[in-house]
């Protein structure tokens, strides 16, 4: 189960940010078996569990990557190691190289949670935890043409559309093209008031 | 000094790459005019040039070669020589859907169309033995040489990073180019594995 709390939302989002752990693997797995949620990480297959725990220890646990799972609580979950049943999983987002040049975005929304709202609030809040924690001057992601959800959720959060790859990668039976976003810290800035 | 012959242009080949290439291979990544534009941030000394190039030897998803006129003066006037090396192109990520391309031409030999020439040949290359569905590369965009080259070989512009990356004191731009195969095979016979780019 994801750790101890980094961000909290506004009482509106109901959302907070928690760690990612080794034993969250399995559960992350499933961003592995999602033939687009996978490409953001480059990777084309599936992986066992045994792989995805060294994806945990070797990426999210690298100091120049940063991992969240937006999380709702129960009201009862404790601030560092909730059961179960005291907290649920609506999205995973991933910063990685956030030390240097532009850090690179990844949002994955299980499934079970999409079209719930909570992918937007869960980008916003990463990013108030990312440009509070580390100095990059922009961010940047690069989302399929297939994956509109994602797309949506990034063009919400105040990303500008920077150009399309054509034909880029193959998944999903066919190539696609991949949107470049970007947002720079000073437009994050004027859009939040600098919180 | 380079090795075999791989390919062949009208004025440059393209060579293998050999350990003893490090030192050529350093004093390019190292000149501001060349290790800047390429996102080189630090010195690189001649035992990791070579390292790099040891590790590229080993990656079946890479394709590197040394740029060389063939005028037998290895560059220093010395008629016994060899082949002047000027410049390295590389295609990385062979198993992507659209491997990337880069190069550099030391500034020496700049201003000729050699790195045009050069890549053309890289291209041709890519297509012809590898199933890619096409190519891509990134330039930095205060980097008119380098832009020109994929213009001149009639990439696409695709994108324009915002201030993408840090480089010579600035946060720059940073242009993405691609190539689709149709783009390259229908663009008339100077497309040809013989390279030569006379109508480009």
């Amino acid at each position: 189960m994801p750790g101890p709390i980094l961000e909290v939302g506004d009482e509106a989002d109901d959302l907070v940010l928690r760690t990612v752990e080794r034993e969250d693997a399995a559960f992350l797995q499933r961003l592995f078996a999602d033939p687009y949620g996978r490409q953001a990480l480059h990777e084309t297959s599936h992986k066992s569990e045994a792989e995805v725990e060294e994806f945990v220890e070797e990426q999210v646990e690298d100091d120049s990557n940063a991992a969240y799972f937006a999380c709702v609580d129960d009201e009862d979950a404790p601030f560092d190691h909730p059961d179960e049943d005291e907290t649920e999983v609506v999205a995973f987002v991933y910063a990685s190289h956030v030390d240097r040049d532009r850090p690179r975005l990844l949002l994955w929304v299980p499934e079970e949670h999409r079209g719930d709202g909570h992918a937007v609030p869960a980008l916003e809040l990463t990013l108030r935890g990312l440009f509070r924690t580390y100095d990059a001057h922009t961010v940047g992601a690069e989302v399929l043409e297939g994956e509109s959800y994602v797309r949506k959720a990034f063009e919400a959060a105040g990303f500008t559309d920077e150009g399309r790859g054509r034909e880029v990668r193959f998944a999903d039976g066919g190539y696609q093209d991949a949107v470049q976003y970007g947002l720079l810290r000073e437009e994050w800035d004027e859009r939040t008031g600098g919180l | 000094m380079p090795g075999a012959v791989f390919r062949r242009g009208d004025r440059v080949t393209l060579r293998t790459v050999e350990r003893a290439d490090a030192e050529f291979v350093q004093r390019g990544h190292n000149h501001p005019a060349v290790g800047v534009s390429l996102g080189l941030d630090r010195p690189e000394n001649e035992s990791s040039a070579a390292d790099r190039i040891d590790s590229v030897e080993d990656d079946p998803n890479v394709a590197t070669f040394v740029v060389c006129l063939e005028d037998g003066t290895g560059g220093d006037g010395d008629s016994e020589s060899g082949p002047t090396p000027i410049g390295k192109v590389t295609v990385k990520n062979l198993h992507h859907t659209r491997p990337e391309l880069s190069y550099w031409i030391h500034p020496e030999y700049q201003g000729e169309g050699y790195g045009t020439e050069a890549t053309e040949v890289a291209v041709d290359y890519v297509f012809s033995a590898h199933e890619v569905r096409g190519l891509q590369a990134q330039a930095f965009a205060p980097n008119d040489g380098s832009v020109g080259v994929l213009e001149n070989l009639g990439f696409t512009h695709e994108g324009t990073l915002r201030d993408a990356r840090f480089r010579d004191g600035e946060y720059v731009d940073v242009v993405w180019y691609g190539l689709l195969r149709e783009e390259w095979e229908d663009d008339g016979d100077d497309g040809e594995a013989d390279g030569t780019g006379g109508g480009r």
